[in-house]
This record gives structure tokens, sequence and C-alpha cells, in this order.
């Protein structure tokens, strides 16, 4: 194998596929990226058997085809501390050399075939979304999900697939996401699994790898994997195992209260709300109630703190308490200047938070009966 | 100084005092031989047979078919426990109960107010006989190792003074299987090597004990110089509440051993709830056959005090804290930690129905277990290995290979 190449793109190559590589594995071979030379295209492959990508990179001559194992720590340094535009890579024998400008690195070279197979994206049907929708419903479901959980499959984010909408969801069942956007399908999809539960680690790979907001990502579900194709990458994971709870029952449908609040001051206050507060008392009192949201929070040998907020309220009174920082996560991932919807029914039931008409976020209070 | 107040063969006792006809007739409270149930008291008649406590009752009535067996009145056993508590608590608000018929005083503070240590010792002696009608024995020493030793010396209806300027000559003369820890195959262990009483004990080094017995080895010979600094911790102030048990021989079959850390479990989720406690942190500990010993904790996403939560959280210590093919082990143990004094509980979306049902039968087994005993009721896979809360006595050595437990 012989590769002249373009370093900057190569070492951005190497990073993306990096994110799946694991550090501390039984097996030493997983450490390693894959190299795959043929018909004037390379790919890279990591996995680490869960998760697995095929990164093709742009920019490169093919010399002669072949393919060789690299050890992903290594080439990544290297790659990030040479100095020239271009690098070449040549497997001679049990060796890989690196050559740019002035400097030479031999590595050892290890035998490709032991290293396990990432499929390909070859799908005939599939679901397709823009780069720009899931981004957004990723990033505003993944931060719920809890990859703790023992009692439901609540480690990665469930993805309800329909033929022209799909509904992102996490939870740590303390708190849920819930995030619909639009698709399309491409060819007659014949739903093996409508309803995937992708874990976390796969989806933050595919968060990064949209590179273009209007490009489509394409998304193929079976019964126990899904493989997404975006920009220069496909990815292919499997699913996390278990069973997702019945989401839609936990969604309160009605409100007692409604209240709009502007993201960015709201998100301030809760920030300023949350520095007194410890492991054990991590309440913090909302309470609405006369135009002005007052947060009062109070832990045992630190202090107490108050913080109010004028609103836009006049109705009954209502205080609930919170975890703050299950708000925080939720106004974090919201642009400042947008108003939400805080929907309460009492002290003691869920809250419901609303942003647009398609990013629902439900959080449970603290109360005091057990 | 520190007071051990040990009512002798409390549950025995009590039924002797209830009822006159049982006294001088061989007694033994505890499940029935059909049940598989086993001796949780017996009284001193009885013991002169063989009999002790943990014992299997189909065992006991072998070795004395005599025998009277009565089913435990836990309730009842609790109420007077609280009155004896009453007593202790007059004299030190530093009790630490270990269990219904026995605790620990630190009386240092207050010997000022209620005269010397063994007075005190004396008049609780007295108080409980006169307002309770049972007899406690009592061991006076300056610290909780001592005291422990010195109130089992004597049995029954006994007050052993511990001359804190004369621990050697106190401890010398015991043989080494009066010091915590050392079960029966240690005691063969210490056999081989000549060591018989806690002074032969005392001439070696710690080195040579750490060389045998790893970190247990530095514990034992702190015990044999008389040494141990436990504070005295009421259960009101006790940062964790945790159990452990030796095992009559080393186990090393994983299906006994997850059912003997449910059964520790369920008794700590006891506790927690008798005493209103919620705990973040979930810790066992494990002594392998080779005395080396580990723990390992857990953090829980919210505090709990439901035994199927504890449960879940050590067994899953269990399962990745126990290589495959490690040597067999000796004790385990599982403590509950970092207690939430928060009023308010943070609520979840879907588990309500669950958690209730945990609660509800945990309060039924609660209710049910003090009622009856603990072996009135016990989970599937506790009953089939037969984990009980008290530790069987050691046993001698297992036969070597092919020996289930």
């Amino acid at each position: 194998m012989k590769l002249h190449c373009h370093r900057p793109s190569l070492a951005a190559a190497f990073q993306t596929v990096s994110g799946v590589v694991p550090t501390r594995t039984p097996k030493e071979i997983l450490k390693n990226v894959k190299i795959q030379a043929a018909g004037g295209k390379v790919t890279l492959i990591g996995t680490d058997q869960e998760v697995g990508i095929r990164y093709e990179v742009p920019g490169i001559e093919v010399g002669v085809g072949g393919e060789t194992l690299v050890p992903t720590s290594r080439i990544i340094s290297i790659l990030r501390e040479l100095q020239d535009e271009s690098v070449d890579l040549e497997v001679a024998g049990d060796a890989v050399w690196v050559r740019s400008g002035h400097s030479e690195f031999r590595l050892s070279a290890i035998d490709p075939a032991e290293f396990p197979p990432v499929a390909a994206f070859e799908e005939k049907a599939y679901h397709a979304i823009t780069g720009r929708a899931l981004r957004a419903a990723i990033r505003r479901t993944i931060f719920a999900t809890d990859v703790e959980s023992t009692r439901y499959a609540l480690g990665g984010v469930l993805v309800e697939l329909a033929t022209d909408k799909i509904a992102c969801v996490a939870t740590d069942s303390r708190r849920l996401a819930l995030m619909e956007t639009v698709c399309r399908t491409e060819g007659n999809v014949k739903i093996e699994n409508a309803a995937p539960v992708i874990p976390s680690k796969a989806m933050t790979l595919i968060e990064r790898s949209i590179a273009d907001d209007e490009a489509e990502v394409h998304l193929a579900a079976h019964t126990n994997h899904v493989l997404v194709r975006s920009g220069n990458s496909t990815i292919y994971s499997r699913l996390v195992e278990g069973r997702f709870p019945r989401y839609r029952d936990v969604i309160p449908k009605d409100a007692t209260v409604t209240v709009d609040m502007v993201v960015g001051p709201f998100y301030s206050a809760v920030r300023q709300a949350q520095i007194v507060t410890d492991e054990e008392s991590r309440g913090v009192d909302f309470a609405f109630a006369d135009g002005m949201l007052t947060m009062k929070s109070q832990a045992a040998d630190i202090g107490a703190s108050t913080v109010q907020l004028p609103i836009s309220y006049t109705a009954e009174p209502i205080t609930i308490t919170f975890d703050p920082r299950f708000i925080a996560d939720f106004l974090k991932v919201l642009e400042p200047e947008k108003t939400i919807q805080v929907r309460l029914i009492d002290g003691d039931s869920a809250a419901v938070l609303r942003a647009e008409e398609n990013y629902t976020y439900v959080i449970m209070p603290l109360s005091r009966d057990r | 100084m520190i007071l051990h107040v040990d009512m002798d063969a409390f549950y025995a006792s009590v039924e002797e005092r209830d009822r006159p006809e049982l006294v001088g007739k061989p007694l033994i409270v505890g499940g029935t031989p059909a049940g598989r149930g086993v001796v949780a008291a017996a009284n001193y008649v009885v013991r002169r047979f063989g009999v002790h406590s943990a014992m299997p009752t189909s065992k006991a009535l072998r070795l004395c078919p005599d025998a009277i067996v009565i089913r435990p009145r836990m309730d009842h056993y609790a109420a007077i426990s609280a009155q004896i508590r009453n007593i202790l608590n007059r004299y030190t608000p530093l009790v630490e109960p270990l269990s219904l018929d026995e605790a620990f005083l630190d009386v240092t503070g207050t010997e000022g107010l209620f005269g010397p240590a063994p007075e005190v010792a004396r008049r609780i002696k007295r108080e409980i006989l006169s307002e309770v009608g049972l007899i406690a024995s009592v061991g006076v020493a300056p610290n909780k190792f001592l005291a422990k030793v010195a109130s089992d010396l004597k049995k029954p209806d006994a007050l052993v003074v511990v001359d804190p300027g004369r621990i050697p000559e106190f401890l010398d003369p015991l043989p080494v299987g009066r010091l915590w820890g050392v079960g029966r195959v240690t005691g063969s262990l210490f056999d081989d090597m000549g060591i018989r009483t806690i002074a032969d004990l005392r001439r070696r080094t710690p080195d040579f004990l750490r060389q045998h017995f790893g970190q247990h080895g530095d514990h034992l010979w702190r015990l044999a110089h008389g040494i141990d600094d436990r504070r005295v911790v009421p259960d009101r102030e006790a940062k964790s509440i945790s159990h452990e048990t030796t095992f009559a021989a080393d186990i090393s079959d994983r299906e006994a051993l997850r059912a003997w850390l449910l059964e520790l479990t369920e008794q700590v989720g006891r506790r927690l709830r008798a005493h209103h406690r919620r705990g973040r942190a979930v810790q066992i500990k494990v002594r392998f056959a080779d005395f080396r010993t580990i723990t390992r904790a857990t953090t829980l996403a919210e505090p709990t005090d439901a035994t199927q939560l504890l449960w879940k959280a050590a067994a899953d210590l269990l399962e990745k804290g126990l290589p495959r093919g490690c040597p067999g082990l000796r004790l385990l143990g599982v403590g509950v930690s970092h207690f939430d004094h928060a009023t308010k509980v943070q609520r979840t979306l879907f588990d309500e129905p669950e958690e209730q049902r945990n609660r509800q039968l945990d309060a039924a087994t609660d209710r049910i277990r003090e009622k009856f005993g603990a072996a009135a009721l016990n989970r599937g896979s506790g009953l089939l290995h037969q984990a009980r809360h008290r530790p069987a006595p050691r046993l001698p050595p297992a036969e070597p290979q092919g020996d289930e437990e």
C-alpha cells in the first residue's frame, strides 16, 4: 500500500474515527484503525464492536492499494505534530512508513485480517433527515439519557420512525426530552424496527459527522443494529437492548397554569440558584406568583440563596421544587432569545417545558411525600 | 470506660420469665424442624446437650429429643429490648445497640454523675432484674473489644471488670478463639503454628501475622495487645449501617454467595427503614480464604431504603468484584452509607408502581419478621441456600474438592 495524503484532512479523519476506538479494551487489536485503499478510495475503519465507523477520506492519491492497521493514538500524534501539508504512507513488509518533509516514522504493521468488519451502507430503503433537523434532535435529547439504568433501555436515544416524521426521546426517569421532526423515506421502507434505541455514543458520533446542515443523513434501522450514512461517514451501531418505557403516558396533557419565559434570563437565574445547593439538598423551590418567579435554595453548612426574575404571571401562586440541573440542561440547548412555555399542574406533578411546537421536556419535581 | 451489656439467653429467658413452668426444662426458641428452621436461642439447660443458636432445629432435637421448641415472638422481644434500652439510656447518651440483646455503653463522661463504671454496671444489672425480670451479663473495660470478651467470660449473670493496668494479665490465658475474627479455620491454623492462647499470639511479630493473614494479621495483633479504638456510636449518629457474616466454611459457589448477600442486604434494609434512613452509597466487603480483604462501593442515583434496589447494587458489586476462579470467601458484608437528610425526594416518571410494590413488600416483610422472626419469611434464593442472618459457627475446613456449598 502506498498513499499520498493531504495531512490536515487525514488528521481530521483519524480524529473522527478515534471517537469509537476504545482506550481500554481486552482486545488489543481494537485500539487500531484500519486503513483500506481500493479502487482509488481510502477508508478508515474503527470499532469497539458495539459502535463502528467507516470514514471515507478525501484528497488521497492511491499509488498502490491495500490495507493495514495503525495504532490510533500514535498516528494521531504524528499527524498532529508534522508540519508539512502532505504526508506519505507506505506499507512495506512488516512496517508502516509515515514520511513527511524531513521526518520519517516506522510503525509495526499488524495483520488486518483479525480486525472485526464494519458493515458498509448498502441499503436500498432508508429514512432521510436533513442534517440540521437531526443535529437539533440529538442535541436536545442526548443529555437526558441514563447509561446506568438497568431496568429500562435508557442508555440511548429512542428514535421512533414513521414515514414522514421521526421522534427522538431520551429519559433518565426523572426528566424526559422529546423532539419531533420531519423526514422522508427512500425506497420501499419495510420498517423492521420502528423504535430502535441508539446508544448515546453512536448518537454523539452521528451528530459530529454532520458537516452540512442541508445535506441529508440516511438511517436504516434493523432488529439489532442501525446503519447511518452522513457526509463522509458510515456509522454502524448495535442497539441498546431492553425495553424503553411507555413514555407517552407520562407526558401530561393538561396544565393548570402556563407561564411564558425567555430562555436567556431564565437560564442565567437558574444558574445562580444552582450555586448554593449540595448533593443532599439539591432542590430549589420555584415560586410563581404576582409577576415574579422566586427561586429559593438552602443547603446545610453552605448557606442559602434567593434569586428573583420578573415574569408575566398573575394567576394563583404555585410553588414547585426542582433539581435545578434538570432545568438548566434544557435551557442550555436553546437559543437565548427563544421563548419557552412552562406548564404546571401543581407542586407534586410533572411539569412540562415546551420550546417551539416540536420540543417537549418533562421534569418530575422533588416532593415531601414518599 | 466501656460497658458491654449482654442479656443471658435472651429469647429463652423471656419465655421462661413469662411461663415459669418452662424453667429447668430444655428450651429452644426457633423455627420448627419441618420448616427447616434454626435455633434462635437456647436456654442453659439445653445448651448442656450441645445445642447452640444458628443450629438447625432438627439437629438440636437429635441432640436433645426432649427439648421444647417455641416459636420466637419477635415483637414481644423487641418491646422488652426497648425497656432495657431505657434503663441503659439513664446512664449515658452513648448507647450503641448491636442487636435486641446486646449493647455497648460509653460511660467515660458520666462517671462523675453516676459513680465508677463497675458501680454503674452493677446498678444496670440490678435495675434490669428488678424492672424487667431478666438477667444480664456485663463486661467493663477500657474498650469495646475487651468489654465484649469480658461480658462473655463468665456467663450467665456475670460482671467482669478489666483493670486498664492489667490488660495483658487478663488476655494472656484466654484461648485465641476469643479474638474477633478467629473462627475454627483460623483456629486450626493457629494450632499448627503452636498458638493456643492469646499470650502465644502476642509473642509473634506483626510481620509474622501479616505474612500469614494479610491485613487481618494487623487486626489480630492489635486485638492480642488489647488495642481497639473504635468509638461507641449511638445508632442515630451512625454514618453507615452494615451487616457481615463469617461463613462456617469458605464459600465459592456464586449462587450461595448471592443468597447470603441477599440475606445480609435484607438485614441492612430493615435497619435503614427502622431508623428512617435512606442511603446513597452501597458497599460490599469480601474476605477471601487467604485473608485478603477487599471492599467495593457504588453510588445510587437516588438515596433509598428499598431492599430490592440495595440488593441490585450489592449483587452487581459482587458480580464485578469477584474475579472468575477467585479463592473461596470466608466473609461477606454489605453496608449502606451517605444518608440523605433532605426532606424532599426526587420523584420519578415511570417506576412509581414498582417502587410502591417494593415499599409494600419491604413493609410486609418487616412486619412478618418482627412478629415471627427472621426465619419466618425468605425470598426464593435466600431460602434455597438457607442463608441466615446469624452466622453459622465456623466448622472444620471443608472436604477437599467436589464439596458443594
